[in-house]
């Protein structure tokens, strides 16, 4: 990790100084303006956000600004500096280097994509542009800078699905539809705002047209590290389970990876995918009040003991009922053991009542059981759980959710995810 | 505000809305300088930034646009504009006009900030720019100190009013200046910023602008929610902690005792809310043992070291310790059994043992003894017993006086 910086440093500094003395050369007069651009560009790399796997930046605003109101040689100071702050600031977080690699890839490419298509049809900067209506000049440079993120984009597809040996269809639409509304935003703040206040106002007006834009970055940064804080949290106090019972241990871990992929496939909502993960974590969570001599017995148990076990959705709502925000998925804890035909548990619901999310947690659930090894028996292969999945869809399982995790299990990150190393063979 | 007033808050809340109308009145002149629909679209704003604020959860204050949106309205439309905070500005906290005093005091008073604000500003070279725009930087200085004067009444205002609960005026203005001041000196450049943004763009750049804002608000909003469900999950498990061993109210009793020690020793809120999370999940790892084992634990002292408890506070604080928010308490868990004088499970001694495991140790033995019925001066002979045997003197000492104290507040309630 350190060294890729190291050598990212030292071949990005030399070119870094070279643009920087050209356009120099260009225009001594505008120096400080790029010096300020370029620390801005910089700073505003501590506010990146990550998001699924993408890395979304204010400092994207200031270099598309840059790229309409300056030479090229300027725009790309300016581009260079936000790079080198992007991975200054990298160390700080815990993304992955490759999708930070592809991000600024895309960041370069689509910039330079946009400069080319741009500047194939005007030579003229934007300074000094008229800022009455959109103008022109301004759509063109906004549609500029799209295509030339779309076509970076499909090179990145076309290269990581070569490399990876991934479907290019599948790839293809995973990375254009990341090419999301974060991206046009920024861009539009930048060109509609940024380009017009900087040529009025100078550096200052420029200041304060990015302030909002930064307030929304710290606030989104904040939340998103206050809800991994709670993943971490939920995490570790469902350790009080597997403290309970250690065949248990990376189990709710485990249902909690699986069911939010199945969950990623069913027509969920966002605030509802949110929710499903931390079902995921806490579904359990009743076992907390039973004896845990009755968890660790290796033999039968007795009608008695059943009972006690049977009552843990139950006990589970009881325990998490105190929680406002998590109230919707108190439903989904309590039916996690119903089945299909209707001789579940606590309820016996049939399959139509039992909410979606709890047949996603029941599958996940049984799933991860399989494939672990318990006291009374071995772990199942891959293939042999599969198989028992099959057998009892429509009687345990619910035919949509199995669909929907047969599709998973033949992609290869999935099974990477849930440290499977062999792939499936059909 | 109280039913009933004294004389002199009467006279104070008659000048106030006198002054307010009479400025109000004497704007009557400039009406003519802009659209109604400018006029209303603005108010309109100005009235959602009150309703909408933005919490900023780190530094525990709102942030609101309002002032930005008024100071903008004043820059661009001229002094009338100012009938904009007057009319919207105190609409949210009255708006079941059951106190029409209320109102009228909050209008006035704001009416009386904003007309001194855009008497500065356009005494001291501003021009209305939706009228005649000139260069930024001609207008910054008479903004800036429109600012100032708007801060300056204000405030002064404000305090007056609270000042007729707690007294010295001074003080008060002083505490308010404090943050006050710097949130209007930034957002007089702002409101000007504004301003010009909606003389180039019109209501596009305000969107622009102020849509960010928008977004930010939900954002801060979830983020708040999270935080309440964190705190709310750990409640929770803490509630099943206390059920499960059957004894609900105790780990509260021994929170009660080490939050007054805390504040006795001075520590900050944050160390006593780690100490909360410590007293009350200190004998979570307790929850992984066989409930037939576990009669026999709990039969025992709970300060004892017999290896079940031992292992079962370090599973305890081995759960809590890869959590962001509860790690600081893992170690008060595991070592709370210590002794100050080194018998304990672990062998550490005196200052090795952290602060907090040695005050939740010293607490949970006095809510220990009182569990079993021992009258306070038995609690209180043995407490001087162990101090600098098992306890830390110093806390010992500490919940001395606590107890102490308690005991008079029972004989004089």
């Amino acid at each position: 990790m350190k060294r890729n910086i190291l050598s990212y440093l030292l071949i990005l500094s030399p070119v870094f100084l070279v643009s920087g003395w050209y356009a120099f050369s260009l225009n001594p007069g505008s120096f400080w303006n790029i010096l300020l651009l370029a620390i801005l560009a910089f700073l505003l790399r501590s506010l990146d956000l990550f998001y699924f796997g993408e890395v979304i930046s204010p400092a994207c605003a200031v270099t598309v600004a840059s790229l309409f109101l300056f030479p090229a040689p300027f725009a790309l100071v300016v581009l260079l500096a936000s790079l080198l702050g992007g991975f200054v600031f990298l160390r700080f977080t815990r993304i992955s280097p490759e999708s930070f690699t592809r991000s600024i890839a895309s960041e370069l490419g689509g910039f330079l994509g946009a400069l080319l298509l741009y500047r194939l049809y005007f030579s003229a900067q934007l300074v000094g542009i008229s800022l009455r209506s959109f103008s022109p000049p301004l759509l063109l440079a906004l549609s500029a800078v799209f295509a030339g993120y779309a076509i970076t984009y499909s090179i990145l597809s076309l290269v990581s699905s070569l490399l990876l040996s991934l479907n290019l269809r599948d790839t293809l639409r995973v990375q254009l539809s990341t090419f999301y509304f974060g991206l046009y935003f920024v861009t539009g703040v930048s060109l509609f705002l940024l380009v017009p206040t900087y040529s009025a106002f100078g550096f200052l007006g420029f200041l304060l047209g990015l302030l909002p834009l930064c307030v929304f970055f710290f606030a989104s940064k904040l939340y998103f590290h206050t809800q991994e804080v709670y993943r971490q949290s939920l995490r570790s106090l469902v350790g009080v389970i597997e403290a309970i019972d250690p065949y248990t241990h990376g189990h709710s871990d485990r249902v909690a990876t699986i069911a939010l992929e199945i969950g990623k496939n069913l027509p969920l909502s966002q605030a509802n995918l949110q929710l499903l993960e931390y079902a995921a974590y806490l579904h359990d969570m009743g076992k907390v009040t039973i004896d845990p001599a009755i968890l660790r017995k290796p033999e039968a148990l007795t009608e008695e003991e059943w009972k006690i076990i049977r009552a843990h959705p139950e006990d589970g709502v009881e325990i998490l009922h105190s929680i406002k925000f998590l109230k919707p998925i108190l439903p989904w804890i309590e039916h996690h053991h119903e089945k299909a035909n209707g001789t579940g548990y606590p309820s016996a619901l049939p399959l139509k009542e039992i909410p979606l999310e709890a047949r996603i947690i029941t599958l996940a659930d049984a799933f991860d059981a399989m494939t672990s090894n318990r006291p009374y028996r071995p772990a199942l292969t891959l293939e042999e759980a599969l198989r028992e999945i099959e057998k009892n869809t429509g009687s345990q399982f619910d035919p949509l959710v199995v669909k929907t995790f047969k599709r998973l299990l033949k992609k290869r990150d999935f099974l990477k995810v849930l440290g499977y190393s062999q792939k499936m063979k059909d | 505000m109280k039913q009933y007033f004294p004389i002199g808050q009467k006279v104070y809340l008659a000048l106030i809305i006198a002054g307010g109308i009479a400025v109000l009145y004497l704007t009557f002149p400039y009406w003519r300088t802009t659209s109604i629909v400018n006029f209303l679209i603005f108010a309109t704003i100005s009235y959602l930034a009150n309703i909408l604020l933005v919490p900023l959860p780190k530094f525990k204050v709102y942030l609101s646009v309002a002032s930005h949106m008024n100071f903008a309205a004043l820059f661009l439309f001229g002094p009338f504009a100012l009938w904009i905070p007057a009319l919207t500005g105190a609409l949210p906290d009255s708006l079941p006009l059951k106190k029409p005093y209320v109102y009228l005091f909050n209008g006035a008073q704001l009416a009386l900030s904003y007309g001194l604000a855009a008497l500065t500003y356009y005494r001291t070279g501003g021009v209305a720019l939706a009228v005649a725009l000139i260069s930024p930087s001609k207008t910054i200085l008479p903004a800036l100190f429109s600012g100032l004067a708007f801060s300056l009444a204000n405030i002064s205002l404000n305090a007056g009013v609270i000042s007729f609960d707690e007294g010295n005026f001074f003080k008060v203005f002083r505490s308010l200046f404090r943050w006050e001041f710097p949130n209007i000196l930034i957002a007089a450049p702002f409101a000007l910023f504004l301003a010009y943004i909606f003389t180039q763009l019109g209501y596009l750049g305000l969107a622009i602008l102020l849509l960010p804002m928008l977004a930010s608000r939900y954002i801060f909003q979830a983020y708040i929610r999270i935080q309440e469900t964190h705190s709310e999950t750990i409640r929770a498990l803490m509630t099943t902690v206390d059920k499960k061993f059957g004894q609900p109210g105790r780990n509260q009793k021994v929170y009660h005792y080490a939050l007054q020690v805390s504040q006795s020793l001075g520590l900050s809120p944050e160390e006593a809310e780690i100490l909360g999370y410590a007293s009350y999940l200190r004998h979570i790892g307790l929850i992984g043992i066989e409930n037939s084992t576990l009669e026999l634990a709990l039969s025992q002292p709970i300060w004892s070291s017999s290896p079940i408890i031992v292992n079962a506070l370090l599973a305890g604080s081995q759960i809590l310790e890869h959590t962001e928010t509860l790690e600081k308490a893992a170690p008060f868990i595991r070592l709370h059994h210590e002794r100050w004088d080194g018998t304990g499970p672990w062998g550490l001694k005196g200052e090795q043992i952290p602060l907090g495991a040695r005050i939740i140790s010293a607490c949970e033995y006095v809510e220990e003894l009182e569990n079993r019925g021992e009258t306070r001066e038995e609690i209180l002979k043995s407490l001087r017993e162990k101090s600098g045997k098992h306890f830390d003197p110093r806390i010992a000492q500490a919940l001395i006086a606590i107890v102490e104290n308690e005991k008079d507040e029972k004989k004089h309630p």
